[in-house]
């Protein structure tokens, strides 16, 4: 019976170990009660020990790969930003792709001018009628002037934060976390156009809103928490919305004051509508001995 | 947690169209995917070319990202097909610029930059050679330097399917590399007296 043992000792100290416990030997991935094993076994397999050799080996040749030289951020980013897609040459965002469809399609199987007079500005998006409100919407958008633009942006933005908040009632939370993302694009739009035109928005109308987005998207933030039976990802899933669309608020809002110090000292604007008129010298300014003073058509 | 969150809201606000949240989202990430790029292609250009696919692909697709598995795991994914699939089409492409660009060795000897750096690219041509899975695995293990439990996670696969395809990987390398990871059998004796 001992003897019997001691052969079943032998052969397990003998056996070939498998590739792949070899491999994991190799790499430091075997655990290490079965690692004294194979130590056992390689002190007397020659042929396992040259497979074991050459799989450390192949280990340290692939561990031979330097990492990157460091790069500036500055000049990563730069060099990326050209290559991304140009929002402008981009379909407007604020268009669904969804809505488009069904909306077009709506628009088209019915009379066309009777159904969308009835999308009126108050259909909310559990309606049928939402998806032809949505392009009827996307497309006044697009026809619009620069100038006039973010001014209509941030008067559909009260629109969707409006629908959201009866959405969220109606214990619809997706539909809600579409108009807020919708409200959230429009107003980052507005804050691109403010920036690329530089124009003084209608400030009035346009602060009023933003201060009124504000307190809205406050009291869809404490609708949201309120228990109704939502599970936590779908109040997660509003409240990220409420948050970003919040960020987006402040973005119009620096977009907004920023426009408004240029308007206010022009002197310091890189592009100024009105140059400022130059100084008068007795001195000559240029070859022919002209003076300086403008003529009146310049 | 902090973070994830953080990375949520400039995921929410990139698909949105707003390019700054973007900008911060690359800026935390960017490191990683030049370092995975170098890893593969030994030169800095290529690797700042591969980077910037990397992160126009995460542009494009960021809209098909599950905010239920974590971000970092979606990036390397795509770094991961972005560079096998530069990898495949390079591989018949031995690039002199990357001996140029190629980190020295530490000792500074020249015949041993260039031994070096001949190794590399062979390990990078064998690695281009493996059937396709194998080679995600590989890949994400030796230039995304990644432990075997976050190539699972990655790949969204069992432990022991990596574990499958990554020691297949290293017997199909082992067999391709021959010399350069052949150890003579005296060698071995000595070393394991």
């Amino acid at each position: 019976m001992k003897r019997k043992r001691l052969t079943v000792v032998e052969t397990s100290v003998l056996a070939h170990r498998s590739s792949d416990t070899l491999c994991s030997y190799s790499d430091g991935s075997l655990p290490e009660r079965q690692r004294a094993d194979v130590d056992k076994h390689l002190r007397v397999c020659a042929a396992c020990r040259q497979t074991v050799n050459e799989m450390r080996r192949l280990e340290l040749v692939l561990q031979d790969f330097p990492p990157a030289p460091s790069v500036p951020f500055p000049r990563f980013w730069s060099r990326l930003e050209a290559r991304l897609p140009n929002p402008s040459d981009e379909r407007i965002a604020f268009v669904r792709p969804r809505l488009l469809a069904a909306g077009l399609a709506l628009a088209i199987g019915a009379s066309l001018v009777g159904v969308v007079a009835l999308a009126s500005d108050e259909t909310l998006p559990d309606s049928p009628l939402y998806s032809v409100k949505h392009v009827r919407q996307g497309l006044q958008l697009s026809l619009i002037s620069a100038r006039g633009r973010p001014s209509f942006e941030v008067t559909l933005g009260k629109q969707r934060l409006h629908e959201a908040a009866v959405m969220l009632e109606r214990r619809r939370d997706d539909l809600a976390v579409a108009s807020l993302k919708d409200l959230s694009t429009l107003l980052l739009d507005a804050a691109r156009v403010q920036k690329v035109t530089g124009d003084q928005p209608e400030t009035a109308h346009v602060t009023q809103s933003i201060a009124q987005i504000k307190i809205d998207l406050a009291v869809v933030r404490a609708a949201n928490l309120e228990p109704d039976g939502s599970s936590a990802a779908e109040i997660g899933a509003v409240d990220d919305a409420v948050q970003h669309a919040n960020n987006a608020v402040a973005k119009v809002q620096t977009q907004i004051d920023a426009t408004a110090a240029v308007v206010e000292s022009p002197a310091q604007s890189k592009v100024s509508a009105v140059p400022p008129a130059p100084e008068v010298t007795a001195a000559p300014s240029d070859a022919n001995g002209q003076g300086s003073e403008p003529s009146p058509a310049e | 947690m902090a973070r994830d969150v953080e990375e949520r809201q400039l995921i929410a606000a990139s698909l949105a169209g707003d390019d700054d949240a973007f900008r911060q989202l690359v800026e935390r990430h960017y490191r990683i995917v030049l370092n995975v790029a170098f890893r593969a292609f030994g030169s800095e250009a290529a690797a700042e070319d591969c980077a910037q696919d990397v992160f126009i692909k995460v542009h494009q697709r960021l809209g098909s990202y599950r905010a239920d598995t974590p971000f970092i795991h979606w990036l390397h994914r795509v770094a991961a097909n972005t560079v096998t699939d530069a990898l495949r089409r390079r591989r018949a492409d031995v690039s002199l610029e990357s001996l140029v660009h190629e980190a020295p060795s530490e000792s500074g000897d020249p015949a041993e930059a260039a031994a070096r750096h001949e190794q590399r690219k062979a390990v990078r041509q064998a690695m281009a050679s493996l059937p396709g899975r194998l080679r995600d695995a590989i890949v994400l293990q030796v230039f995304h330097e990644l432990s075997y439990q976050e190539i699972a996670q990655v790949l969204e696969i069992p432990l022991g399917t990596v574990m499958s395809r990554l020691h297949n990987a290293k017997r199909l390398l082992r067999a391709r590399l021959g010399g350069y990871v052949e150890v003579p059998a005296a060698a071995i004796g000595a070393n394991n007296q």
